[in-house]
C-alpha cells in the first residue's frame, strides 16, 4: 500500500521512511504541503501522515483539501506533544487519527492498524449504537461518527437504562467508530450523566490515540479505559 | 556480435537513409526509444543501422521472464561478461541479498548492472527488443528504468518496443539524453516503398502507389505484399487495407500453402517462447527442423534466427505469426491434447535441466505435483543461490490449499516476500514453522526459526519477541538429532540469531559470537554468501558496540567479499567507521563528505539499522565543527528515534551527545544533568561495555570541569582500566591527560607527571592532533604541565607543534594559571622551560633594511610614530649594523651618543632601550621579560628566533647560490641570486645617506650587489639566455650607471643575437655617460669592441 508523509523537517521524513517500509509500506516523503499535495494527487495514497506546523500550507489545509478532492484517502495527523487542540480540530476535518510527536511505536502501530480497518469499512457510516444487557451490564457498542447531530440519538441512551438496575455500562468502540471536537463533548457530557447516576463506566476498544485524547478531554477520571488489542 | 546477444539475422536488409540519417544526427545521445506497430521493422532498422556504424552491440530479445529483475539482472551480467571477454562461471557478479536493508533488493540490482556497464572499458550499445513484453509495474522494467537513468557517457541504449513505455525519465533529462523514432517516423515513405520492391519485382510506378496506399507504409504489409507477389505475380487481388489485423489473412494464405507436416511442426514449436532444435527433436514428429525454419527465414517470413553462427541455431517466430500459429493449435488440438503438449515440453526442459523453464510449461499443462516436486527439489537451492524471486510466481499459480497445507511452500512464498512482507512474514513464518516441527522436518525448522526473527527484527518487534523466538532456535539446535547436518541452515539460522541478539535484543557480545559460528559454518560448506551476511551482521554489531578497532579489522576482510565495496551494508558501514576515524583525528571536511555519502546509501537502501549510528556520527560531527544547536537538534531527533523504536539505547546516546555539545560550550551545569541521563540509560545496557566506559569517561571529564575531582576521578579510575584492557589507544591517552590534571590540580605532581607523561607519549605513538572529549584549555594545561616539568624530553616537539594548533589567548591564560600555581623555585625552572615555547606563540619580527627601512611584526608594518622619537630607531639600526649578536652596548653608546660621557651615554642607552623594547612588545608576559632584544652582561642581541632581517637572508642566499654554481647547479644557482637581488630593494638604511657608520657596510653591500648581478648576468650568457643575461646587464646599469663592463657585455651581446643597431646604442650611450657626466673617455677595450662590432657583417 502506497502512504505518503508530508513534514517539513527532513529527519523525520527520512525516519518515516525506514520504518514504515520496514513495515511493509510503499512510502512516499514531501517536505512541504504544497509538495504533498502534488504528490497525493499523482500516487493517491491509501494513508497519508500529515505534520501539523508546517510553513506555507499547514497540515489542517492539507487534510482540507485532501477531503476536498474526494480521492479516498486515511489521513493520520502528526501534531506537537499534548497538543490537543489542533488534535481535536484535525478530527472535526475528519482525520482518520492523529499522533502526538515523538511518536511511539505503540501509537503509529495503532494509527496503522485503524487506518487500514477503515479504509476496507464503508465510508461515512452514520452514527449509531447497539445495545445488549448481560449480568446487570448493560453493554452499548458505539460506530459510525459521533458528533452533534447525534445528539437525540445517544441521548436516547438513557430511556433503555432501567433506572438503579445497571451497575455498569460498558461503552465498545468499534473499529467504524470516529469522533469530532462536539462528538467528545456530547459524550463527556454522557459519561457524567451516568456517572451522576452511580453508574460505573468502562471505555473498551479505545485506539491508543482515541485513547490519549479522552484522557487529555479529562474521561479518565469518570470511567475506565481499554484500549483495543494492537495487532503487534 | 555474434553470439547469444547478436542482433537478429536479417536477410533481406534495406537501407533507409532518411532513418539512418536521424540516427546519426541524434547518436550523441544515450538512450534511443524505438516505437512502431508490429512487424514495423524496429529490430530490422536498428540492427542494420549497428551494423553499418560496426558498433559492438548485446542484442536481448525481451521475453516475460525478464519481468523478474533477479532473472533480467543474470542475463544481463553474462551478456557484459561476455562482452567483456569473460566465461561463463568465471567471476560472475553476484549481487548478495539485504542483510541489514528493509528496501527491495531491486536497487542493489540497479546499482549492480550500472558498476558492472560503467567498469566496461570500451563503448557499449545495449539493445532492449521487444520491451513491450515487461509489464510496467514489474522488477524487470525497474531495472531497465534504472539503467536509462543513469547517465555513462560512453554507452548506448535502444529500446524497442510496440507501444510507447512509461519510463520515468525526468523531461529534461529525456529531452537531453534520449531520442524517440515513432510508429509514422518508421512507416515506409512512397520512395522508400519503391526502393524495397525495386530491385524485387518489375512494378509499375502506380502499383507502387496503390501499395503503398494500401499499407499505409507498414514493414510488415510491404512483406505479405511482396510474398504476394513472389507467389501470384500481381497485386490485382490485395485488399483495400493491409494492416497488422489482415496478418491473420496473409498469414493463413502462406500457412495452407505449406505442407500439413510443416504445418503441425509450426503449430507444436509455436507454444515455445524460443524454438530450440533439441527440444524440437523430442516433441515433434521427424520434421527437419533446420532446414524448414531457415527457409522461412530466408523469405523473411515472420521467423528471426536467433544466433547466426551456432550450428544448431535458436529460432523465434515473429509474435503476430506465433499467435496465429497458437490460434490454430487450439482450433486444431483439444484443451487436454495442447496441456499434454506443454507437459511433454516441460518434462524435455527437465530433463534438459532446465528446471525454470520446465515449471512454466507445467503451469501451462496444470501439472501442479511436478511444479510442488520441482519445488522441493530445486526450491533449497534457489534460496542458497539468493534467486528466490520465481518462487512467488510458480507458488501463486498452485491452487490455494495445495500451498496452505504444504510448509516449504508457504516458507517459500513467505521468503519470495522476505524484504517487503511486514507483518503477515511473522504469521507464515510462524506457520511454516510449527508444520514443519509436526512432521519432524529439521531442515524446515532451523530455516523458519532463523527468518522469523529476521521478520521480527525487520518490523522492529520488542525485544522480548525476538528473545523468545532465539530462545527457541538455539533450542532446535541443541537438541536437533544429527547435529552436523544441515550446515547452510544451521549457519543460516546462527547468522539469523546473530542479527537478533544485535539488532533486536541488544546483546552485541552473543550476537557477534553467534555470527562467528554462521562465518565458521559458512566457510566450512563455502558458501560465501552466508559468510559475507554473517561478517557484515557482525561488523554492524561492532559499531553498535561502538567498538570500531574490531569494525575496522572486520570490514579489511569484508572488502575482497564485497567485490571491492560493491554492497550496501558494507558501504554503509564502512563509511560509519571512516566518520568515526576522520573525527578522532579531527579530518572534519573528510568526515563532512562521508555523512553525505552514509545518508544516500542508509536512505537509498532502507538501511534502518545503520540510521541512528549515522545520526549519532552526523551529531558529533556538529559538535567538533561549533555547531550546537543543530548537533542539540540531531540528538533530539536519535531521542526521537529511540522512541519509536521502543529502545531506551539511543535515548541514553542522545543524552550523551547533549551532555557533550553542552560541555564543549562551557556549560557545565547542563552537562552534568545530561550526562547523568546518560548514565542512567546505559547503565545497564547489553551492547557491549563500550557505550557504558565512554560515558563514564566523559561524565569524568565533565566533573572534573565542574571542579568534582573526587566524583571525576571515581569515573575515571574504571574507565581508564577498561580502556587499558581493550587497548583503546585514544580513550586511554585521554583518560591520563585528565587524570593527571586531577592529580595536579591535588597538588601531586609526582603522579601527575606520570600520566600526562604517559597520555603524550601514547597521543605521540599514535600521531594523535585532535582529542575528541578533551577541552582546549585543558589540553593546553597539561601541555604547559608537562613542558614545564622538564628541560628536554622525547614529546617535546610534538607538544610545542600541538600548542601551536591552540588557540593563542587560551594557551596564554594557562601559561598564567600554571606558573601562578607553583612556588618559586619551581616556577623558576618552570619558566626556562616553556620559554622556548613561549616564544614560539610570539609573532615574528622581520627587518627590512635594504631600501626603506621597514619593521614588520607578524607581518603587519610597525608604525614609526610608537618608537616614540629617532632614538630608538637609530638603536635598532645600530644593533643591526653591528650583526645583531652580542654587541657591547658601549659600542651603540659610541654610534649614538659619540660626545656623551659614560653616566649620559649609558642613561640614553637605557631610556632608548626600553623605548625600543616596549614598541617592539607592547604587551610582554613578566615572567619571561623581553623577549626581541636581549641584554645580557652588558651585550645586546635581537632574538634570532624571533627577529630575521633582510640582510643576513641576503648575504646567506649569495653564499648559497655561489655554492650551487660551484657545483654545477646552475638552475638553482640562478634563482637563489633571483632571490638574493631581489631582496635588495635600494641602499643599505637608504633613508640615513649621512650617518657616518653606516656608510661602510653601506658601499660593502652595494658592490656585493653588484657582483652578484654580474655572477648573474654571466651565468645567463654561458647558458645562452641572452635575453636575461641583457636584462640583468641594464639591471646593473640602473644601479651602477658606470659599469663599463656592463656596456661592454650588453654590445658584445646584442652584436652576436644579430641587434647591431642596439649594439651600436649601447655604444653611444656609454660614451656619452663618460664624455658628459665624467669628462672623461671610456677604455680602449670598449672601443676595440665597438670596431669590431662594425666590421661585422
Amino acid at each position: 500500500m502506497k502512504i505518503l508523509v508530508i513534514d517539513d523537517e527532513k529527519p523525520t521524513l527520512s525516519m518515516f521512511r525506514l520504518f514504515l517500509t520496514a513495515y511493509g509500506y510503499e512510502v512516499h516523503t514531501a517536505e512541504d504541503g504544497e509538495k504533498g499535495l502534488a504528490l497525493f494527487h499523482e500516487i493517491k495514497p491509501g494513508i497519508v501522515f500529515t505534520d501539523i506546523k508546517m510553513p506555507g500550507l499547514d497540515g489542517l489545509e492539507v487534510l482540507r483539501r485532501i477531503r476536498k478532492s474526494g480521492i479516498p484517502s486515511e489521513v493520520i495527523v502528526i501534531t506537537g506533544h499534548g497538543d490537543m487542540e489542533n488534535a481535536v480540530e484535525a478530527l472535526d476535518l475528519d482525520a482518520s487519527d492523529f499522533i502526538n510527536k515523538p511518536v511511539e511505536r505503540h501509537a503509529l502501530s495503532s494509527a496503522l492498524a485503524r487506518a487500514e480497518k477503515r479504509r476496507q469499512m464503508q465510508k461515512d457510516l452514520v452514527f449509531e449504537f447497539f445495545e445488549t444487557e448481560k449480568e446487570n451490564h448493560h453493554i452499548v457498542s458505539l460506530q459510525g461518527k459521533l458528533s452533534a447531530s447525534a445528539r437525540p440519538l445517544f441521548s436516547s441512551l438513557f430511556k433503555t437504562l432501567k433506572s438503579g438496575n445497571e451497575k455498569e455500562v460498558i461503552l465498545i468502540f468499534n473499529d467504524g467508530f470516529s469522533i469530532d471536537k462536539s462528538g467528545i463533548s456530547l459524550l463527556m457530557e454522557v459519561i457524567q450523566k451516568l456517572k451522576q447516576k452511580n453508574i460505573s463506566i468502562v471505555m473498551e476498544n479505545l485506539s491508543y490515540n482515541y485513547l490519549r485524547i479522552f484522557q487529555m478531554a479529562g474521561m479518565d477520571k469518570f470511567a475506565t479505559m481499554k484500549e483495543a488489542l494492537a495487532e503487534d | 556480435m555474434t553470439g547469444p546477444y547478436g542482433p537478429p539475422h536479417i536477410t533481406d536488409t534495406l537501407r533507409r537513409p532518411r532513418l539512418f540519417s536521424l540516427l546519426d544526427h541524434h547518436f550523441h545521445r544515450q538512450n534511443f526509444f524505438i516505437t512502431g506497430q508490429a512487424a514495423q521493422g524496429k529490430s530490422t532498422l536498428v540492427a542494420s543501422y549497428l551494423h553499418e556504424l560496426q558498433k559492438k552491440s548485446l542484442w536481448f530479445h525481451l521475453c516475460p521472464d525478464d519481468n523478474d529483475d533477479v532473472k533480467f539482472f543474470d542475463r544481463l551480467g553474462a551478456g557484459i561478461r561476455f562482452f567483456s571477454g569473460i566465461m561463463p562461471g568465471d567471476g560472475d557478479e553476484i549481487i548478495a541479498t539485504a542483510t541489514l536493508g528493509t528496501e527491495k533488493d531491486l536497487l542493489r540490482y540497479i546499482e549492480g548492472v550500472v558498476l558492472m556497464l560503467k567498469d566496461l572499458s570500451s563503448p557499449l550499445v545495449m539493445v532492449f527488443d521487444d520491451a513491450e513484453c515487461l509489464e510496467e509495474t514489474s522488477s524487470g522494467f525497474e531495472l531497465i528504468n534504472g539503467i536509462l537513468n543513469t547517465r555513462f557517457y560512453q554507452h548506448k541504449f535502444f529500446v524497442l518496443s510496440r507501444s510507447i513505455l512509461p519510463f520515468s525519465i525526468p523531461r529534461l533529462k529525456t529531452g537531453h539524453h534520449g531520442f524517440f523514432l515513432k510508429n509514422d517516423d518508421l512507416s515506409f515513405t512512397l520512395d522508400e516503398t519503391k526502393a524495397f520492391f525495386h530491385e524485387k519485382y518489375k512494378i509499375e510506378p502506380p502499383d507502387i502507389e496503390r501499395i503503398h496506399r494500401i499499407t499505409g507504409g507498414w514493414a510488415g504489409g510491404l512483406t505479405l505484399v511482396s510474398e504476394t507477389l513472389r507467389r501470384s505475380g500481381g497485386i490485382s487481388n490485395l485488399p483495400e487495407r493491409v494492416s497488422s489485423e489482415a496478418f491473420e489473412y496473409f498469414s493463413r494464405e502462406i500457412y495452407k500453402t505449406l505442407p500439413e507436416s510443416i504445418r503441425e511442426f509450426l503449430r507444436i514449436t509455436a507454444i515455445t517462447d524460443i524454438i530450440d532444435l533439441d527440444m524440437v527433436t523430442h516433441m515433434a514428429e521427424p520434421v527437419d527442423g533446420l532446414s524448414v525454419l531457415t527457409t522461412l527465414e530466408k523469405r523473411n517470413l515472420f521467423i528471426q534466427r536467433m544466433d547466426s553462427d551456432d550450428p544448431r541455431p535458436q529460432f523465434r517466430y515473429h509474435t503476430l505469426f506465433r499467435e496465429f500459429l497458437l490460434q490454430e493449435l487450439m482450433r486444431i488440438m483439444s484443451q487436454d491434447e495442447v496441456k499434454s503438449l506443454y507437459y511433454r515440453a516441460g518434462e524435455v526442459s527437465w530433463e534438459k535441466k532446465n528446471p525454470e523453464a520446465a515449471m512454466n510449461y507445467f503451469i501451462k499443462a496444470g501439472a501442479f505435483s511436478d511444479i510442488i516436486r520441482i519445488l522441493k527439489i530445486k526450491g533449497a537451492d534457489y534460496m542458497i543461490k539468493g534467486k528466490i524471486s520465481g518462487l512467488e510466481k510458480w507458488i501463486s499459480c498452485l491452487p490455494e490449499h495445495l500451498v496452505q497445507d504444504d510448509p516449504w511452500l508457504i516458507f517459500f512464498m513467505t521468503m519470495a516476500r522476505r524484504i517487503r512482507g511486514g507483518k503477515k512474514n511473522i504469521r507464515d513464518f510462524q506457520k511454516a514453522l510449527s508444520l514443519f516441527e509436526e512432521i519432524g522436518d529439521v531442515r524446515g525448522t532451523l530455516l523458519s526459526a532463523g527468518y522469523l526473527i529476521e521478520a521480527a527484527v525487520f518490523i522492529r518487534e520488542p525485544s522480548s519477541v525476538i528473545l523468545k523466538w532465539i530462545r527457541k532456535a538455539e533450542e532446535y539446535l541443541e537438541t536437533m538429532p544429527e547435529k552436523d547436518r544441515f550446515p547452510w541452515a544451521r549457519g543460516l539460522l546462527w547468522q539469523q540469531m546473530g542479527l537478533g541478539y544485535i539488532a533486536g535484543d541488544g546483546n552485541i557480545p552473543k550476537g557477534v559470537s553467534a555470527c562467528r559460528n554462521a562465518v565458521l559454518l559458512g566457510t566450512q560448506i563455502n558458501n560465501p554468501d552466508l559468510v559475507l551476511h554473517a561478517s557484515i551482521t557482525m561488523a554492524f554489531g561492532y559499531v553498535q558496540a561502538g567498538d570500531f578497532v574490531n569494525a575496522r579489522l572486520m570490514l579489511e576482510k569484508l572488502q575482497g567479499m564485497t567485490r571491492e565495496g560493491r554492497h550496501p551494508e558494507f558501504r554503509a558501514l564502512k563509511n560509519i567507521v571512516d566518520i568515526d576515524f576522520a573525527l578522532k583525528n579531527g579530518r572534519f571536511d573528510d568526515a563532512g563528505e562521508l555523512l553525505i555519502k552514509s545518508e544516500q546509501d542508509i536512505e537509498k537502501f532502507g538501511l534502518i539499522f545503520l540510521y541512528p549510528s549515522l545520526v549519532e556520527a552526523g551529531a558529533l560531527y556538529r559538535v567538533y565543527t561549533g555547531r550546537f544547536d543543530e548537533a542539540l537538534r540531531m540528538a533530539d531527533h536519535l531521542n526521537d528515534f529511540s522512541i519509536l523504536e521502543g529502545n531506551d539505547f539511543y535515548k541514553g546516546i542522545s543524552h550523551r551527545i547533549r551532555a557533550l555539545s553542552f560541555f564543549k560550550q562551557g556549560k557545565t551545569k547542563a552537562a552534568v544533568h545530561e550526562i547523568q541521563n546518560a548514565l542512567d540509560a546505559l547503565d545497564q545496557i547489553r551492547k557491549g561495555d563500550i557505550h557504558h566506559f565512554l560515558t563514564q569517561q566523559m561524565a569524568g571529564m565533565i566533573q572534573f570541569e565542574a571542579g568534582d575531582y573526587g566524583k571525576a576521578e571515581s569515573f575515571l579510575r574504571p574507565s581508564r582500566d577498561y580502556f587499558e584492557h581493550i587497548s583503546s589507544d585514544l580513550s586511554c591517552a585521554e583518560n591520563y591527560l585528565v587524570s593527571g590534571l586531577i592529580l595536579w590540580e591535588q597538588k601531586d605532581s609526582r603522579q601527575a607527571m606520570l600520566f600526562l607523561g604517559q597520555g603524550f607519549s601514547m597521543a605521540l605513538r599514535e600521531g594523535y592532533t585532535f582529542f575528541p572529549l578533551i577541552s582546549g584549555k585543558f589540553l593546553v594545561r597539561s601541555i604547559l604541565i608537562r613542558m614545564a616539568d622538564e628541560e628536554h624530553f622525547p614529546e617535546e616537539s610534538y607538544l610545542h607543534n600541538l600548542s601551536l594548533k591552540c588557540d593563542l589567548s587560551v594557551v596564554m591564560e594557562e601559561m598564567d594559571r600554571v606558573l601562578s600555581s607553583m612556588k618559586s623555585r619551581e616556577k623558576d625552572r618552570a619558566i626556562e622551560n616553556l620559554r622556548p615555547l613561549y616564544k614560539l606563540l610570539l609573532p615574528r619580527i622581520r627587518i627590512e633594511t635594504l631600501g626603506r627601512f621597514t619593521i614588520l611584526c607578524g607581518g603587519k608594518t610597525l608604525d614609526s610614530r610608537i618608537f616614540e622619537g629617532a632614538r630608538p630607531l637609530l638603536l635598532l639600526k645600530s644593533i643591526v649594523l653591528h650583526g645583531s649578536r652580542d654587541i657591547p652596548k658601549e659600542i651603540l653608546m659610541d654610534d649614538l651618543w659619540p660626545t656623551a660621557d659614560a653616566a649620559a651615554g649609558e642613561k640614553n642607552f637605557k631610556i632608548n632601550l626600553h623605548r625600543l623594547r616596549k614598541a617592539m612588545e607592547p604587551v610582554v608576559k613578566k615572567e619571561f621579560g623581553y623577549s626581541y632584544i636581549i641584554q645580557k652582561a652588558g651585550l645586546v642581541s635581537l632574538d634570532p628566533v624571533l627577529v630575521t632581517l633582510d640582510v643576513d637572508e641576503f648575504l646567506s642566499l649569495i653564499v648559497r647560490a655561489a655554492e650551487k654554481e660551484k657545483n654545477n647547479d646552475f638552475d638553482t644557482a640562478l634563482e637563489l641570486y633571483e632571490k638574493a637581488t631581489g631582496l635588495y630593494k635600494g641602499d643599505y638604511f637608504a633613508e640615513e645617506p649621512y650617518l657616518e657608520w653606516i656608510l661602510r657596510k653601506r658601499e660593502l653591500l652595494r658592490a656585493k650587489y653588484i657582483e652578484v648581478l654580474e655572477n648573474k648576468a654571466r651565468l645567463h650568457e654561458e647558458l645562452d639566455q641572452i635575453q636575461k643575461a641583457v636584462e640583468t646587464w641594464q639591471q646593473i646599469l640602473d644601479a651602477e650607471p658606470y659599469s663599463e663592463t656592463a656596456y661592454q657585455n650588453l654590445m658584445i651581446l646584442y652584436a652576436d643575437s644579430g641587434q647591431k643597431n642596439k649594439a651600436r646604442e649601447a655604444f653611444e650611450e656609454c660614451l656619452h655617460v663618460f664624455r658628459n657626466e665624467l669628462g672623461t673617455e671610456p677604455d680602449k677595450e670598449t672601443f676595440n669592441i665597438y670596431d669590431k662590432i662594425q666590421m661585422k657583417k
